[in-house]
């Protein structure tokens, strides 16, 4: 439909007045101009990707992490696995309510991939095992793997024995159950590839285009002399000096593609609303994107209907603009903040590569932080590492009075005997080495080795003080995040 | 004995010793000031690297505190994973040091790596495990390694290269045998308490052995009711941390001399603990005891029982002012769990009979 479009969009794009008149002159019989309408089915076409892009990903993570449990795990915890998916489909409900929560979890994912909504049992088993929340991102299922195996051990008797005994029908379904997984995982992988897409917006393209050629041809071939053609108005559907106003049949035809378009999105959509992952915000901007094409539709329908829009503004500003409007607004969030947002990325990792900084000196870099680690560190009588920190931090900064603050470090922290002599090895030998390195204009990296040293030797400080102290140790956990 | 009530540093007023961090008891600072009968201070002392922390870890562990949860644990993957970068550092450098070739190219390309720009996040990746380990096995670092009395190593070198795969995966959670290995240096002055029975209680302190930590371990000395001495067995062929020229055995009598024989201990249980005897009956066996120590019979110096009895006499020449009948004499193997509990339970036995014979 591209190519018929086109054919229609021309009457758009070459906005001569000359053309316009000729136009409306020859089509008192339809004023609609549809052509926008055609192109609103292509440009539904990489939404509709999106979305199921945004699906299929997810599907293809759920069913790799039960694959790579199964490949890479001991064969034991293999048949567990299997076991576990088995016994949950079968006997879900006949299970003891608290009979190990890991039973329920690994089935819960077996539930999902066949199609049925569990969300209410993961919700109410939540509480009870937060590692185990089953349909996460591929890490954190993995994890709620391993834990699985864990907990099963410490469950009671009478549920080992459960498993146990059907360890050995387990065993048969093993191998046909893996090779299913694998396959399905081959055609999400299929669905996904850019070969896919590209295959589907060339069929598309040819689909169009035959359309107009048919359509054009039948046209052609049946009314060549008279002036009542079927598709288009008093010109040739082959016309391309000039554009052409289309009659209802075409209206029609182009109307059911819409409807076809429309649908394999409204599909894709509810697919994806079910993908609960949402890694680059495709999804997210997916819904943005389509509300926008609703409410340009809408829009497009609305002034179409106008009578004053249709007739006379339209010759000056078309209101298929609209269409066009939604159209650059498509290309913007799926091309310009994509690359917008990879070079963000790619601007943050380097950034914090640069300053690949531990959490310790996260928290010594805090104000408030500091000073709770002082403060605990002089009670375990070992300040000395924290002050001389601060003090080659100082050091860093200070342009005028390096030497001075330089002096200040060697005598305090850097001398035999003195009260807050460092924990460090040779230190007769570090002082004179940095003394003979101390000029007029010393280096700000002079005491990095120092500086280093004194992180080391704060971690056994930093993991005490981490498990007295929750302000400290919540802290830790939001750098983390 | 000793009721000194108040420490050097609660006459500063602010912070009582009490007030010393306690993972197990984050509150604890909140106790009296004047030191009560029901409560047992027992100091662990000794030279860096003597297995004071080991002990420590051990005996919080068996009465069910800190890295008994995976989740605390967990917690410490940086640091053993620190360790591991730290070993590799320490070898790659001492095969600079040494003058030995590291002789692969890639563990040559590995190396380079480590010592440059490697931090413990990269060793979430599993291919780490790999190259570290191909360095681990590499001719050059094997051939340092045997020679690792002429740099500074921690014991748990071997341990951790050889879990590597375990250490380097992202699913790794540190096992109480990791947590034990794992060398952290203490850095001041930290505590435990917990029951032992009979209303009492006994707080356990932790010190660092390093030289200038050691100027801090007079804080303690007024309130302290039994010392436990540790020194390290295998550490007769080793230079210290601090001074790489000097004798760790030399360091340790010395500081075991200035402790024993301090007035203010001259009441108090003392207890001798020849630590790391697993590492030390391996280390005998390939390498020469009687070399270390002159007046040492060498035909003798396979025998481990033999060898102990001698550093054993040697330490207790030492003691010139406390009465021998209160200083008690064991072996311990820290890492061992078993062993450091059965160790730990007769420590404890000994403190409290010297204290009810008083």
């Amino acid at each position: 439909m591209s190519k018929n479009s086109s054919c229609n969009l021309s009457a758009v794009e070459l906005t001569t007045i000359e053309a316009m008149k000729k136009e409306q002159a020859a089509s008192r019989v339809a004023q609609h101009k549809e052509m926008p309408t055609t192109k609103t089915m292509a440009i539904a076409l990489p939404l509709i990707f999106r979305f199921m892009r945004a699906f299929f990903m997810y599907k293809i993570n759920l069913t790799k992490t039960k694959l790579f449990e199964s490949n890479t795990i001991d064969s034991e915890s293999k048949k567990h696995e299997l076991v576990d998916q088995q016994l949950t489909l079968e006997s879900i409900e006949s299970l003891p309510p608290n009979s190990g929560a890991e039973l329920v979890i690994t089935k819960m994912d077996s539930f999902q991939v066949h199609g049925v909504n569990l969300q209410e049992v993961s919700n109410t088993i939540k509480g009870n095992n937060e590692h185990q929340q089953p349909v996460e991102n591929s890490s954190y299922h993995s994890d709620g793997g391993s834990s699985n195996r864990t907990s099963s051990a410490s469950t009671d008797d009478l549920d080992n024995d459960t498993i146990s005994t059907t360890w050995s029908a387990a065993d048969v379904k093993d191998m046909a159950s893996l090779k299913k997984e694998m396959r399905k995982l081959q055609i999400y992988n299929f669905l996904v590839s850019t070969k896919f897409m590209g295959t589907v917006y060339l069929c598309s393209f040819i689909f169009g285009f035959i359309i107009w050629a048919i359509l054009g041809g039948i046209d052609e071939a049946l009314n060549s002399n008279s002036n009542n053609r079927i598709f288009v108005v008093e010109s040739s559907m082959f016309e391309f000096r000039h554009g052409c106003s289309m009659t209802f049949y075409t209206v029609l035809t182009i109307g059911l593609e819409v409807v076809g378009y429309v649908i394999l999105e409204l599909i894709f959509l509810a697919l994806c609303v079910k993908a609960d992952k949402d890694t680059w915000g495709i999804k997210k901007e997916s819904f943005i994107v389509t509300i926008v094409q609703l409410l340009s539709a809408i829009l497009f329908i609305i002034c179409g209907s106008i009578e004053v829009i249709s007739e006379l503004v339209d010759y000056y500003v078309p209101y298929g603009f609209f269409i066009w409007g939604y159209m650059y607004f498509e290309l913007f969030m799926c091309c310009t903040i994509p690359v917008i947002r990879s070079i963000y990325f790619d601007y943050t990792k380097l950034n914090s590569n640069e300053s690949n900084e531990s959490n310790i000196e996260k928290v010594l870099k805090n104000k408030k932080m500091f000073k709770i680690m002082l403060d605990f560190a002089r009670r375990s009588y070992c300040t000395e590492s924290l002050q001389c920190w601060k003090d080659i931090q100082r050091y860093k900064r200070s342009t005028k009075n390096r030497k001075k603050i330089a002096n200040h470090i060697l005598q305090v922290y850097l001398s035999i005997n003195s009260p807050l002599e460092l924990n460090i090895p040779k230190i007769e030998q570090c002082n004179s080495e940095i003394t003979s390195q101390l000029t007029e204009k010393p280096p700000a990296n002079l005491f990095h080795k120092i500086q280093q040293h004194c992180l080391i030797d704060m971690t056994d400080l930093f993991e005490r003080l981490k498990n007295s102290n929750t302000e400290f140790a919540s802290f830790i956990t939001s750098l983390k995040d | 004995m000793g009721n000194i009530v108040v420490s050097p540093h609660d006459k500063e007023g602010q912070h009582h010793m009490m007030a010393t961090p306690t993972s197990n008891n984050p509150n604890g600072g909140s106790a009296a000031t004047a030191k009560n009968k029901s409560e047992i201070t027992v100091l662990l002392l000794g030279a860096g690297e003597s297995g004071k922390s080991t002990l420590f870890k051990q005996v919080q562990f068996f009465h069910g505190v800190g890295i008994t949860h995976d989740q605390e644990r967990i917690e410490l993957i940086e640091i053993v994973r620190l360790n591991v970068l730290e070993n590799a550092k320490n070898l790659v450098a001492a095969t600079q040091h040494l003058n030995i070739p590291i002789e692969q190219p890639e563990n040559r390309e590995t190396a380079k790596l480590i010592i440059n720009s490697l931090n413990t996040n990269d060793l979430e990746d599993p291919s780490w495990s790999k190259r570290l380990y191909s360095l681990w096995k590499d001719a050059g670092i094997q051939k340092a390694y045997e020679n690792r009395e002429k740099f500074q190593l921690y014991d748990s070198t071997e341990y951790l290269f050889e879990n590597l795969d375990r250490i380097c995966s992202d699913k790794y959670v540190p096992t109480v045998v990791d947590v034990i290995r794992t060398r952290t240096k203490t850095i001041g002055i930290t505590d435990m308490k917990f029951d032992v029975g009979d209303g009492k209680q006994l707080r356990l302190v932790d010190v660092g052995g390093q030289r200038n930590e050691r100027r801090k371990w007079i804080h303690f000395f007024n309130t302290v009711d039994a010392v436990v001495f540790l020194t390290s067995l295998s550490e007769f062929d080793l230079n210290l941390y601090e001074d790489n020229g000097y004798w760790r055995v030399k360091e340790s009598l010395r500081v075991f001399n200035e402790v024993v024989n301090n007035a203010l201990f001259y009441k108090v249980p003392f207890v001798l603990l020849f630590n790391k005897r697993d590492l030390f009956e391996k280390k005998i066996a390939t390498k020469s005891f009687s070399k270390y120590f002159s007046g040492f019979n060498e035909a003798e110096e396979k025998n481990p029982v033999a060898c102990i009895e001698y550093m054993t006499k040697l330490f207790l020449n030492e003691i010139t002012e406390h009465p021998l009948d209160t200083v008690s004499v064991k072996t311990l193997s820290a890492i061992d769990h078993d062993n450091s509990k059965q160790v730990f339970e007769e420590v404890k036995q000994f403190i409290m009979t010297q204290q009810h014979r008083e």
